[in-house]
């Protein structure tokens, strides 16, 4: 364990003279950027060259407009970019605000381990997949007119999802901000900004149900656009419900990965509780499931569109609610019973395509229906949605590899925090 | 709004036989508005189109002084909030001449469409980065009909209301305009608007989003839209909401057989600037006729109402549940804790 | 409703109705979740936890009892739940923290499987039964005393999947067997006791935890190792 924390402590010693602490830490800084694994692995192989396509494309985009590598038209101004790396990422990443209630503020303590880990996931999500909102606007440059108040679109629900994004990020940056005083050994500030996590969790909640919920009051007022099976005035509570188990699966299905490419870091605790969370996760997201199922129902009914059923796009609908989401529920639910975490897993893989399915059928596949020319991205758009997925991956493997994300935090940090759970349990083969 | 079905209602059933001429003052009076002395003169531009399709002079030559008449009468006094600029459509009028495209490009700085050119008829097209007005022909039951499509100019515009940086703006003198300074192209708008009338500079590195100003500009100089002005079926007419909806009305009265009972845009969404008369349904005509009544802001009303209800509790909530699950007392060290309660108790025993 | 007659929300009654379809499915669907669920007391266990009143130790019927004071509670299937019983938490006394082995570890009965911590000194003590660690109570971390204040409840110790369950039951104390054996114990720990404290416990005082280092704050450790078989 101990080859794996960094070699040099980058602060030196409370007493020694401010340049010298700067000079330090800036060796520090320095040496971090260095590669800590392997360059060579498969990941890389296929990362790097789908960033540097990622990277013309959007220098073509920027030079030569959206037309340029788009697919999109007059009649569907919004596609993969934003129905995918917007609306679809955004409710991926649902789990940290999911999680961090669930460990701040209603104490369910056995969530710890991972609740760092997945609120990285969700800050790295916010900034890449929001951001990704940059990529898709067409004058990105006036992106500061609604935050600094000289044209404050109050009526707009869009207005209101932007500041959530960017308020949310401040708190889930908050939330993570301990991790990065420990990283960097400032003592003092990792006092304070844990004396912040609650208010931090509390107001990131918040904001997390509204924008969660007003990515789907996005589309209130495309009605008309969107198929009447998919369109509802209830698509705000539907897309937060959702949300619950679209994070809660992507928190299982991210771990499996995570446990197998992180394994070394992790500490023993966490590996030994893993099957335990994963399971209380199951349970979690079948039930949530098993309410938006409903949800889902009740809204079925309230549109009264039974006719709608016997349609192509009636299947289509049949197919994402019993194929990805009632199939999953059950999978979960059997997963939970039978204690079998791989069960578990499948079922998180299969809500996932599901609440991918309902975030593309809403914005995308559902959207004008009816056009005779249907949008269908462009493979630019896809390599550029990849080169955004990677960059994420790239950002969130960094970080793990330099901070104590999913490996334990220093010893200082267990007591600042109160919690110090290693300092009263060790598993037995410790103990030498 | 009940004025105007008392108006409708009380309004002059003239014989069948009694032509635009002698109505169209007649409402302009009836509006408050000052009775025009003279009917204007076409202008230089407007002669200049009526020239290329001369055969459409007599058409529209007849029908032409009253209606420029009444916009011109309603256009004295600034459309209000309650009352806004407008402009009527009779697709019964209209014969596809597309003049309108020709004086909207040239008042506009648009490209100049190929006015030659008849097979754009043979599809439906949509305002685009270049046009902001399109005619499009319709084969219906009652056989060709001409049908212009623009921005709607809606009294509570989707669009509008879905800027987040109010570069949409609904003018209280009634056009919807689109300011380029304010604008971060998201594009929202687009997808929030019902009738899908705007356009995006797809292929420009500093894209503009497109669409009918209503002439804005000309109106705040008094004058009236390029298309208005210079239709030589005088299917367009442009004047004060109110006005424009009696007229309608009239002339549906005047000739019930000609017209389908119903003034699009008088009702659909809340109401729009732009007002259609047609001799068809209009879901023959292109028409969206699912659009229902509610203005498309209120779609959204709802939700936005929530949020600072949301605000206000959840926190509270939240804050309230973290203190009532708090353990009755918050595990320090167990070992000194216990353990010296415990030996004194077995002291005391 | 008049037949005919014109409804204001068409859907309202059919969505009501469902919702009271939809609790009771909620119940239903409740009830599954919780199925797989560790439950935090057993369900035969607490119902027959009755507090005996002439008795020092808590004597659940239902589980089965190991002599080195630790208990196992068949779950269903090849599931037992395995703690440390009342004599041996009031024995050691307020735990400091419980060291358990990670899941996946294979218990061997009557081998050591996990250790007490209390005032610095470690007890070991042996595994009830054979079998493969599936779970372990987490809560005990941040909370050791759970032992003590619920010793067949919420402080259980860990949750294995047996690989011989008859035979190992079998080698195991329940019932009049187990009371048996537990008034043998407390005859023991009350030869050891010095008279004084002996004679209040004997007036019908219910020992509270720590015994050991009441009998002998010398060699406690000792007499602990004694009861629970590890020395």
């Amino acid at each position: 364990m101990s080859t794996l924390r960094p070699k040099h402590s980058p602060a030196p010693d409370a007493a020694a003279p401010t340049s010298d602490r700067v000079r330090h830490l800036w060796r520090f800084l320095l040496g971090e950027l260095k590669p800590k694994g392997p360059l060579l692995t498969w990941f890389n192989a296929i990362s790097i060259p789908i960033m540097l396509l990622g990277a013309v494309l959007l220098w073509i985009r920027f030079t030569q407009g959206l037309g340029a590598i788009t697919n999109l038209s007059q009649q569907v101004p919004w596609g993969l970019w934003i129905g995918f790396d917007v609306v679809t990422g955004v409710a991926f990443a649902g789990g940290a605000y999911v999680l961090t209630l669930m460990v701040y503020v209603l104490r369910v303590e056995k969530f710890h381990p991972i609740v760092r880990v997945t609120v990285l996931n969700g800050l790295l999500a916010y900034i890449f997949y929001a951001g990704a909102l940059l990529l898709d606007l067409g004058r990105p440059w006036a992106v500061i007119n609604p935050i600094i108040g000289n044209s404050f679109g109050v009526s707009s629900v869009l207005f209101l999802v932007a500041w959530h994004f960017m308020l949310y990020m401040l708190a889930a940056l908050l939330e993570f901000s301990p991790a990065i005083a420990e990283w960097l050994g400032w003592r003092r500030a990792h006092r304070i900004l844990n004396g912040l996590t609650l208010g931090a969790v509390i107001f990131g909640v918040t904001l997390s149900v509204l924008h969660q919920s007003g990515l789907g009051a996005l589309y209130l007022m495309a009605k008309g656009k969107i198929h009447p099976l998919w369109y509802s005035e209830f698509i705000p509570v539907l897309f937060l419900v959702s949300s619950v188990f679209a994070g809660l699966s992507l928190v299982v299905f991210e771990g499996a990965i995570s446990r197998r490419v992180f394994r070394l870091r992790m500490s023993p605790e966490h590996h030994s509780q893993h099957d335990d969370i994963v399971l209380s996760l199951a349970r979690i997201s079948a039930g949530a499931m098993f309410v938006y199922l409903f949800l889902k129902l009740l809204d079925f009914v309230h549109g009264q569109h039974a006719a709608l059923l016997a349609t192509p796009m009636g299947a289509w609908y049949l197919l994402e609610i019993l194929g990805f989401v009632l199939l999953p529920c059950m999978l979960f639910l059997r997963a939970a019973q039978r204690r079998s975490t791989r069960l578990a897993l499948v079922a998180s893989g299969m809500a996932l395509v599901g609440v991918l399915l309902n975030r593309l059928n809403v914005t995308v596949i559902a959207f004008k229906w009816y056009e005779p020319v249907r949008y269908v991205p462009s493979w630019q758009e896809v390599v550029v949605t990849l080169a955004v997925i990677s960059a994420e991956i790239w950002a969130f493997r960094w970080i793990v590899n330099r901070m104590p994300v999913v490996s334990p935090p220093p010893e200082w940090a267990a007591e600042d925090s109160g919690a110090a759970p290693a300092l009263k349990y060790r598993p037995l083969e410790t103990e030498a | 709004m009940s004025s105007e079905h008392e108006a409708s209602a009380n309004g002059p059933r003239g014989p069948l036989a009694e032509d635009a001429t002698a109505r169209a003052p007649a409402a302009a009076e009836r509006d408050g508005g000052p009775r025009p002395t003279e009917p204007g003169p076409p202008d230089a531009r407007s002669a200049g189109a009526i020239d290329r399709r001369s055969f459409l002079m007599t058409l529209g030559a007849a029908a032409a002084a009253a209606t420029i008449g009444t916009g011109r009468a309603a256009a004295e006094t600034p459309g209000s909030e309650e009352d806004p600029y407008a402009m009527l459509v009779d697709t019964t009028r209209c014969v596809g001449c597309r003049t309108c495209e020709a004086s909207c490009a040239e008042a506009n700085g648009l490209p100049p469409p190929d006015m030659m050119d008849d097979a754009v008829f043979q599809k439906v097209r949509n305002p685009s980065e270049t046009q902001f007005t399109v005619v499009n022909r319709f084969q219906t039951s009652k056989g060709e009909v001409f049908v212009k499509r623009q921005c709607m100019h809606c009294r509570k515009p989707a669009c509008a209301a879905a800027c987040l940086t109010r570069a949409m703006l609904k003018t209280t003198s009634g056009p919807v305009v689109w300011r380029e300074n304010k604008c971060m192209g998201c594009r929202f708008c687009m997808v929030s608007c019902p009738f899908d009338r705007l356009a995006f500079e797809y292929h420009s590195a500093v894209p503009r989003i497109r669409k009918c100003t209503m002439c804005a500009a000309r109106l705040k100089d008094g004058g009236k839209p390029a298309c208005a002005e210079n239709c030589p079926a005088e299917a367009i007419v442009f004047g004060r909401r109110s006005a424009l909806l009696e007229e309608a009305r009239r002339r549906i009265l005047a000739e019930p057989d000609n017209y389908v009972h119903q003034i699009y845009g008088e009702q659909e969404v809340g109401g729009t600037s732009w007002l259609y008369l047609a001799s068809v349904p209009f879901d023959q005509l292109g028409f969206r006729t699912d659009l229902g009544e509610t203005p498309y802001p209120k779609l959204t009303e709802g939700f936005l109402y929530a949020v600072p209800v949301i605000f206000a509790t959840v926190p509270a909530l939240l804050l309230a549940i973290n203190r009532a699950t708090r353990p009755a007392a918050e595990p320090v060290v167990p070992e000194t804790r216990h353990e010296h309660p415990e030996t004194e108790a077995l002291a005391r025993a | 409703m008049e037949p005919g007659g014109f409804e204001m929300f068409p859907t309202k009654g059919l969505e009501y109705l469902l919702v009271i379809v939809y609790l009771g499915a909620l119940v239903w669907f409740w009830s599954l979740l919780r199925g797989g669920e560790r439950p935090e007391a057993a369900p035969s266990f607490a119902r027959s936890r009755r507090r005996r009143p002439n008795r020092w130790f808590d004597l659940p019927d239902g589980a089965y009892y190991h002599p080195g004071h630790s208990w196992a509670l068949p779950e269903g299937g090849r599931m037992v739940r395995i703690g440390v019983d009342d004599f041996a938490q009031k024995l050691l006394g307020m735990a400091g923290a419980v060291r358990l082995p990670p899941v996946g570890t294979r218990l061997e009965q009557g081998s050591p499987a996990w250790a007490i911590h209390v005032d610095g000194r470690s007890f070991e003590q042996l595994a009830p039964v054979d079998g493969e660690v599936v779970a372990r109570n987490e809560a005990l971390r941040e909370d050791p005393t759970l032992v003590n204040r619920d010793p067949y409840g919420a402080g259980w110790l860990l949750e294995v999947k047996t690989s011989r369950l008859d035979p190992n039951l079998k080698t195991l104390l329940r019932g009049d067997l187990a009371r048996a054996w537990m008034r043998t114990s407390e005859e023991a720990l009350f030869r050891r006791m010095p008279r004084e404290l002996g004679v209040v416990m004997q007036d019908g005082g219910v020992p509270i935890t720590g015994i050991a280092r009441a009998i002998s704050p010398d060699e406690w450790d000792r007499i602990v190792a004694e009861f629970l078989l590890t020395h």
